[in-house]
């Protein structure tokens, strides 16, 4: 159970997130849309204990995770390329996450064959490090390795950008298994709202700073975010 | 155009490398490069009268003669150090401007490197201060063009031969090989170079080699850029072949064997940290300092110098700890990580280099055991006290190290902070005082015995420090992930 409490953060005058209050249960894929700059990962950030909340908190299990560690042992997160290790190869940095929770090399290679599909044979025994593999070859190394040790909250930031179709269809089977079968609870943050709809159960949308909607997904959601967005391409020009 | 790429150039020399570094830190490096630059124009002068008044000789001829030197050494510098960059040249490819123009404007900018033109000023200010000793200008002008035009020769020798490691050796061994027969008066290299560069003074048409050979290297250069002009060939830094290996025993330390795996791999794929695994070698060879004055045989110094003979890995991976994880420090920060098993980690790897360091340090003792002993309880210092200090004073570097950089390693900034001068004390001006004074009093004895003393006293204590460096690193763990942060 994740906890927001009166969450904001400001920078010099400009506050760049406000939220009262959002609570995700155990077990809930939540979706968090919102166009650039609107906080998603300023949002993800403040979960993660990464940077410093202005007012408010954010809870893991009733704990703040400003306060205590006790957090790390149950949430991991790809949040961008500074969640990876450039000069390991990508059974190294599988190796390397695995055994800081708890896994050895035989458990993360059992592990990791389950993604063979997933990685198109360009990834294990590519004779590449990290840091030489395409932008999309990265990003899925740097969420296989956020599933690695069975966390209990995963979260990704944008983890459909950058991904070629085939993958994407994969990855949306892969978050859904993984939320049915384990419980494991997922914050994914996303620019495409189809993508979103059709994995979360929960779509909170966040523009300038404020969560300005909070939906349980139905078969009205997606049109109805589309339609969120397209007025607000609009309305200026209206008002021009 | 290339006044364009010019202001390019300055606006990414002053917004690049200057940002984050504190005032402090901008002065002293202007003073580093006036003091260099001093240096060079000094040193001609100091050539030039030296030679002429105390040797009674043509100080144009004597420069020429060791000018062979020079030049190989000047190739071997631009050779290990000065790479064309190609880094800021993508944003070009596209745009509307002539591959030609381009391919100049890479080439012209290596002799915009400080290797290239930081040894003209010597050569400046030696062809003006010989104007003024009544030497012919056509001459004098000649002589600098031919010499000058040599050594930006090496620009373009280096372009054609970086990255084949092959030719590079060969040359080298003939360098060396060429070097040995002249050190042992078998061929008379020195007076061919005495003949060939003072040619340029006394028969000025000669300059004419230099020229065609300068605009020949220019042209072959030219062509073979030209050619690989393109993303996948030229312009892409060679990637090295990626294997996935492990220290197998380390495994059975849990944590801190994953930790201490992954710094050796940290240090063996990276250029910035081959750059120090070079320097911590060379400080290997710091105590033969000893032999060039008279002022390093007091105890003090003898214990400074055993400290970095002991300590070169220590002092230049230490202070970089948590920067060295730089790119990757939010990933560190969300991980399970006891920052107190990350820290050991660290700590053991610096101990297990100074230990290693402390044998090959072995050497020394045939110049006397008194300086082994002296350098192997600077080691003992190293490893119970200064491992824990020097983790601390990295803790507050706070500056970002882009591993994947392919600048290789000079011209790295460090960071300037006065906590981590201030560590100096215990690091450095503590064991050379105790030493020295214990020495003066009770003899060599008492002084090494003293000194291992507070080596132990260090480790014993070692947890306690850990612990007020994991509670420093807990307070500044927002500043340090926003410093890292800033990819300039």
């Amino acid at each position: 159970m994740i906890t927001i409490n009166n969450l904001s953060k400001t920078y010099g005058t400009a506050t760049v997130l406000n939220i009262e209050n959002i609570e995700i249960p155990n077990g809930e894929t939540f979706g968090l849309v919102g166009n650039n700059g609107a906080g998603k990962t300023t949002l993800f950030s403040l979960m993660l204990d990464l940077i410093q909340a202005t007012t408010g908190s954010v809870s893991i299990d009733g704990i703040k995770v400003s306060e205590s560690e006790a957090w790390k042992s149950k949430v991991s997160a790809f949040v961008d390329d500074t969640f990876l290790i450039g000069y390991l190869t990508p059974e190294e940095y599988f190796y390397f996450i695995g055994e800081l929770r708890g896994q050895n090399k035989a458990s993360v290679d059992e592990f990791l064959k389950q993604f063979h599909d997933l990685f198109n044979g360009e990834i294990l025994n590519s004779g590449k490090y990290v840091r030489d593999l395409s932008k999309g070859n990265q990003k899925k190394v740097g969420i296989v390795g956020a599933i690695i040790g069975n966390p209990e909250i995963i979260i990704l930031d944008e983890p459909f950008a950058n991904l070629d179709p085939s993958t994407q269809i994969k990855l949306k089977n892969l978050i859904k298994e993984l939320s049915k079968q384990d419980g494991v609870t997922f914050l994914i943050s996303s620019h495409d709202l189809s993508h979103t709809t059709e994995v979360c159960n929960r779509i909170v949308v966040v523009n300038k700073g404020q969560m300005v909607k909070d939906i349980q997904t139905n078969p009205e959601t997606l049109k109805e975010l589309e339609q969120y967005f397209a007025d607000q391409v609009s309305t200026p020009t209206e008002a021009i | 155009m290339f006044v364009k790429f010019l202001r390019l150039e300055i606006k990414s020399f002053f917004r690049g490398t200057s940002v984050g570094v504190n005032l402090a830190m901008k002065i002293l490096r202007f003073m580093g490069i006036l003091y260099f630059m001093a240096c060079l124009v000094g040193g001609a002068f100091a050539v030039f009268y030296m030679v002429q008044e105390k040797m009674n000789a043509d100080p144009l001829k004597v420069v020429s003669k060791f000018m062979i030197i020079v030049w190989v050494v000047d190739l071997i510098v631009k050779y290990m150090w000065q790479e064309m960059s190609t880094q800021n040249i993508k944003p070009f490819l596209t745009l509307n401007i002539s591959k030609k123009t381009l391919v100049n404007y890479m080439l012209i900018k290596t002799f915009l490197s400080v290797f290239s033109w930081i040894n003209s000023l010597f050569f400046i200010t030696f062809s003006i201060i010989a104007l003024f000793n009544g030497y012919g200008f056509v001459e004098v002008l000649s002589w600098f063009i031919g010499v000058s035009l040599l050594f930006y020769l090496n620009n373009f020798i280096n372009i054609l031969f970086n990255n084949k490691e092959t030719i590079a050796i060969v040359i080298g061994s003939i360098f060396l090989g060429l070097g040995l027969l002249t050190y042992y008066h078998i061929i008379p290299l020195l007076s061919y170079s005495e003949t060939f560069f003072y040619g340029f003074y006394t028969k000025p048409y000669l300059i004419l080699i230099p020229i065609v050979l300068f605009s020949g290297l220019w042209w072959i250069c030219f062509k073979h850029v030209y050619q690989e002009f393109y993303l996948d060939q030229g312009l892409e830094a060679k990637k090295m072949i990626g294997r996935t290996e492990n220290i197998a025993f380390l495994n059975k330390y849990g944590v801190l064997g994953t930790f201490i795996n992954n710094d050796i791999k940290l240090l063996r794929r990276n250029k910035v940290a081959k750059g120090i695994i070079l320097g911590s070698f060379l400080f290997i060879f710091y105590g033969l300092l000893m032999f060039s004055s008279s002022v390093y045989k007091t105890p003090y110094m003898m214990m400074l110098m055993g400290l970095f003979v002991t300590g070169g890995f220590q002092f230049l991976f230490g202070q970089r700890v948590p920067a060295f994880d730089s790119s990757y420090y939010p990933l560190m920060m969300t991980l399970n990580v006891p920052y107190k098993e990350y820290l050991k980690a660290k700590w053991w790897l610096m101990n297990i280099v100074t230990g290693v360091s402390m044998i090959i340090a072995i050497f020394y003792a045939y110049w006397g055991w008194e300086i082994y002993i002296t350098f192997f309880a600077a080691g003992l210092y190293n490893i119970g006290v200064n491992s824990q200090f020097t983790l601390w004073s990295g803790a507050f570097n706070k500056t970002q190290i882009d591993l994947n950089s392919r600048e290789k390693r000079i011209g790295q900034k460090n960071s300037f902070n006065m906590k981590a001068l201030l560590l100096l004390i215990p690091k450095m001006l503590l064991p050379m005082a105790v030493f020295g004074i214990s020495k003066y009093f009770f003899g060599m004895t008492v002084g090494v015995v003293s000194i291992a003393i507070l080596g132990l006293i260090g480790f014993l204590l070692r947890e306690k420090i850990f612990d007020t460096i994991v509670r420093h690193y807990k307070k500044e763990k927002y500043s340090t992930l926003d410093a890292f942060k800033n990819k300039d």
